[in-house]
């Protein structure tokens, strides 16, 4: 089937065009999701994981002891040896990857909007998990947008994850902590869950990522900045309005507002990432003019999330 | 001191000028008009503003510097508009001069200070008390005025002219000051040509004169200058000041000498003092003498009784009660410096101290070119005046070679005696001629016997107790006559026997009878008398330069001396007190002419291989010394008297605001561009 390799998919779908170039494509199939939780024990398969016995795939031996389901006794060994031996099998087990982003209004800022660089991200690292035959889930985080993506498999579904995220639009305002929480409530499973936002929420952050450690979800969080937030460039006196809620701060443009600024952003990034740090999550930050190839091979890599 | 008001604004406008402020405030809160902008996030701002308002009131303020500024402008605009003005004191008048009187008298410390640096503080309040427009200018003066500054009405340049003025050991003499002070306000005035015209317009000019009043009135018609006198110092000054330092051999025992200090004591209490004397800062003697206090007043010869005789000894005893004399025994000394010191220290110190010299006895060099006049040599060659002279003879054939003209244009001789002859070319000393005329400026007739002698001027030195009552003179020269400024010392009646006429730097005296004639025999009696030994001493000491060893080599400061010395050379070094070293060149007369004698003390002339003489530069003057302040001077026939000459005018204060208006204005425009620049 034609639209089974990227190469068909991604030109079968003018959108898939302005998420992923094609040769960009060919990069990304290269990769796979790497969860540093979940997979970890398949990683070094000499030791003995408790999740054994699942699947159909044969995978070791081990002594019985008492306790042990008797249905999983090797019985023609117990024939040639008179040994009880219990036979284990590979747990069958799919990687669960979600992609939660912000689509209120202040993501869509800057050039290219911030909304647009998530996309570019989810779409690449979903097309990674597609290649790889995960499960991929992309959702999005604001409360007024109800519809969700549905769970994609394989990479005939590639043309579906770039249409829904086509179809994504700037709306409402940041509400971190009720998506987060919804988004939780859905997916209590374990997975690989990257959360793309400006993290501009004035009700804070901390709480929303606080269901995501509950969860026990190997989490990335990707902060998108646009140079215009980084580096402000207004003059004169001015009333600021907050795009998603109306919200007014007067300001009278100076050199010394501008330093105290760049003081009050670079605090709010590390405190981001210091939250993240201490409960094991990834913190990224990501501005919306650098090449967003360069978030996926470069960063997230160094990272772990691809490799 | 409050400021009154004077606007020209009526009420209306006034109102609406005072309504500027209520405006520019309204104004302010209205044009907050802040441009909307759509932010992303007011989130990061909105905690950026709140640390900024956390930051207490100074935040405020610095977001309103700009409303506080304009405020502060538009009321220093709305001041000036008021018109303020102050009272304050001005000079009358268009052109100053500010003549300071910079003598000796002026380094007296008061309690507030030196004379001289009250004198230039005063001067500088009243260059910050000219009107305007006023222009005025500077002259400093002692005994010789300069001026400081021309006339400018650059006032920081008449301020740092009056500052840079320095003192001086000189004395006083205010009329030289004056006529550098007049030259603008009485023009057209020469002192050489009596018909000059006035030409140019009179510019007339207040004089203010900075000054203690000790000195002479000068004799000056001030016509279109106006005298002010401000008078320096106080009376309160007590000094004690050596006024007269001598040092002379003892005429009864040759091998002592004494020194005679005169002390004189210019306050009205006593003072006893003690005087040290040290010869080259050795302390040779002291001595203490109480010096009596002078009377208040000074004899005022128009209070005397006119019928009185003023030799009266109640007219003497006047004058002389405030001085005491001291009287040091020495030993001999060869050389050297004498200084005599009073310990206690005073308001004034340059009267403190004198200084006495005593240099190596000078023979003068004198050449007698004669064929032969034994009585002449023979007094030439008497202890007395190989004392004072060396004698050299030549005959009169040696004038036409060579080596004369050398010998004599050297410079080497002090006096040449001519006896009977004459050279070609005069040199350069001080000649005397006997029965010849140096050069053919003079003038003889035919000889003619028996003159009669007339007159002698004894007030010459050469004739000073010179008797001629019994000389019989053969034969002499009639109707002798020399160039202009011939003097005639000996007068017979066949005409002058005896003329003596200046020649440049020089001499010359020409005696119209032969001592002895050609054929040996006596011209004259005159070498048989006691007169003429005298007259030939005298010669010696009047031509010779025999008299310079002691007591002649001190000059008050500034004045200038000429110097001979113990050696023929070309240039002689000076060492001033301070250890200065200035060389001098020979002039044309034989002399070293030395100016630079601006310091007190004792000043070291090195004439080279080892031979040094000294010379004294002393205050001496009465008047310096005289501490006590004059109320009144006189200037002519002009009675200046010490008052306050300043009115009292307005001061706009509008003008002194413009300074911090422009300053507002620049901080205001700093202000905004920093808060608008990113």
């Amino acid at each position: 089937m034609a639209s089974d390799t990227p190469q068909s998919a991604a030109s079968a779908s003018p959108r898939a065009n302005t998420l992923l170039a094609p040769e960009f494509l060919a990069r990304l199939e290269q990769m796979e999701l790497v969860s540093r939780k979940v997979l970890r024990g398949r990683l070094k398969g000499e030791r003995r994981s408790k999740r054994r016995g699942q699947s159909v795939e044969f995978a070791d031996f081990r002594n019985y002891v008492k306790g042990d389901d008797l249905r999983f006794i090797d019985w023609n060994l117990y024939a040639r040896l008179d040994k009880l031996f219990l036979k284990l099998f590979l747990e069958e087990e799919d990687l669960h990857f979600y992609t939660l982003i912000d689509t209120s209004r202040s993501m869509d800022f800057g050039e290219p909007t911030k909304l647009q660089y998530a996309k570019q991200i989810a779409a690449a690292l979903g097309f990674i998990g597609l290649t790889q035959s995960d499960r991929v889930v992309i959702e999005t985080m604001n409360q007024s947008v109800t519809r969700r993506s549905p769970a994609l498999r394989g990479r005939a579904s590639l043309w579906r994850m770039l249409d829904y995220l086509q179809n994504l639009e700037p709306d409402g305002s940041t509400d971190l902590t009720t998506g987060i929480k919804r988004f939780c409530l859905r997916h209590p499973g374990p997975g690989i869950v990257v959360v793309i936002s400006d993290f501009m929420d004035k009700n804070g952050f901390e709480e929303a990522l606080r269901y995501l450690v509950a969860q026990r979800m190997d989490a990335y969080v990707i902060q998108l900045l646009s140079p215009e937030e980084l580096e402000p460039a207004l003059q004169g006196d001015l009333k600021l309005v907050d795009c998603e809620d109306g919200d007014i701060a007067e300001i009278t443009a100076s050199s010394a507002l501008y330093e105290r600024y760049r003081r009050t952003l670079a605090n709010f990034v590390e405190s981001l990432r210091t939250f993240c740090m201490k409960r094991g999550m990834v913190h990224l930050m990501a501005r919306t003019d650098q090449p967003f190839e360069q978030i996926i091979t470069q960063y997230l890599r160094q990272r772990g999330l691809v490799r | 001191m409050f400021p009154s008001w004077q606007s020209s604004l009526p009420f209306l406008p006034w109102l609406i000028a005072l309504a500027l402020p209520l405006l520019l405030v309204a104004l302010y809160f209205l044009k907050l008009r802040r441009t909307p902008v759509e932010v992303p996030s007011t989130f990061l701002w909105k905690k950026t503003v709140e640390d900024l308002h956390v930051n207490s009131l100074f935040q405020r303020l610095r977001q309103n510097l700009l409303l506080l500024l304009q405020l502060l402008f538009l009321l220093l605009l709305l001041f000036a508009l008021a018109g303020p003005q102050w009272r304050g004191t001005q000079l009358i008048g268009e052109r100053f001069i500010f003549l300071i009187d910079r003598s000796a008298s002026m380094s007296t410390e008061e309690e507030e200070g030196e004379r001289l640096a009250l004198a230039k503080e005063a001067a500088l309040r009243y260059v910050d008390n000219m009107p305007t427009d006023a222009a005025a200018m500077v002259v400093s003066f002692s005994d010789r005025a300069q001026v400081e500054q021309t006339f400018t009405k650059n006032r920081s340049e008449l301020k740092r002219k009056i500052r840079e003025i320095e003192g001086s050991p000189r004395p006083t003499d205010l009329e030289d000051a004056l006529k550098v002070s007049a030259g603008l306000a009485n023009p057209g005035r020469s002192a050489f040509d009596l018909s000059d015209a006035q030409i140019a317009q009179p510019m007339p000019a207040t004089v203010y004169l900075f000054s203690d009043g000790n000195f002479e009135p000068p004799n000056f018609s001030l016509e279109h200058l106006e005298p002010r006198y401000i008078p320096i110092g106080s009376d309160r000054a007590k000094n004690v000041g050596i006024i007269a330092f001598r040092v002379e051999r003892n005429s009864e025992r040759p091998d002592e000498m004494q020194a005679f200090v005169r002390l004189h004591n210019y306050h009205a209490e006593a003072k006893t003092v003690e005087v040290e004397l040290y010869h080259q800062g050795e302390l040779i003697g002291v001595q203490s003498v109480n010096v009596p206090g002078k009377p208040d007043r000074k004899p005022n010869p128009q209070e005397t009784d006119p019928e009185a005789d003023a030799s009266l000894p109640s007219a003497e005893s006047q004058l002389v009660t405030y001085y005491a004399g001291l009287v040091f025994q020495l030993r001999n000394f060869e050389e050297g410096v004498i200084e005599a010191r009073i310990v206690q220290d005073d308001p004034f110190l340059a009267d403190n101290r004198a200084w006495a010299v005593i240099n190596p006895p000078r023979a003068g060099r004198v050449l007698v070119v004669t064929s032969g006049n034994s009585p002449l040599l023979y007094c030439l060659r008497t202890e007395l005046s190989k004392k004072i002279s060396e004698v050299e003879v030549l005959s009169p054939e040696v004038l036409k070679a060579e080596d004369y003209r050398e010998l004599a244009s050297s410079g080497r001789y002090d006096l040449v005696i001519f006896d009977r002859c004459r050279p070609e070319e005069l040199p350069p000393a001080n000649t005397f001629f006997i029965n010849e005329i140096p050069s053919d400026a003079w003038s003889h007739g035919e000889p003619a016997g028996g003159p009669g002698i007339i007159d002698l001027d004894r007030s010459h030195p050469l004739l000073r107790f010179v008797q001629l009552d019994d000389v019989v003179i053969l034969e002499a020269m009639t109707n002798l006559e020399g160039p202009a400024g011939t003097r005639t010392l000996i007068e017979a009646n066949l005409g002058s026997l005896l003329s003596i006429a200046p020649r440049g730097g020089f001499q010359d005296a020409v005696l119209a009878f032969p001592i002895v004639t050609e054929n040996d025999g006596w011209g004259t009696n005159w070498p048989l008398r006691p007169s003429f030994p005298v007259f030939v001493y005298q010669l010696l000491r009047y031509f010779g330069g025999g008299e310079e060893s002691l007591n002649s080599n001190s000059v008050p400061p500034g004045a200038p001396i000429s110097l001979r010395g113990p050696a023929v050379v070309d240039t002689i070094e000076v060492h001033l007190p301070n250890g200065q070293t200035v060389e001098v060149e020979r002039n044309r007369r034989n002399t070293f002419d030395f100016v630079e004698t601006e310091q007190l003390g004792a000043y070291q002339v090195n004439w080279g291989e080892n031979r040094q003489t000294h010379f004294a530069v002393n205050l001496f003057n009465d008047q310096e010394s005289d501490l006590k302040p004059e109320q009144e001077v006189q200037i002519g026939y002009v009675e200046v008297a010490s008052q306050e000459f300043r009115q009292s005018h307005r001061i706009e204060g509008y003008r002194y605001l413009l300074v911090p208006l422009a300053l507002i204005l620049l901080a205001e425009w700093f202000f905004y561009n920093k808060r608008v620049r990113v």
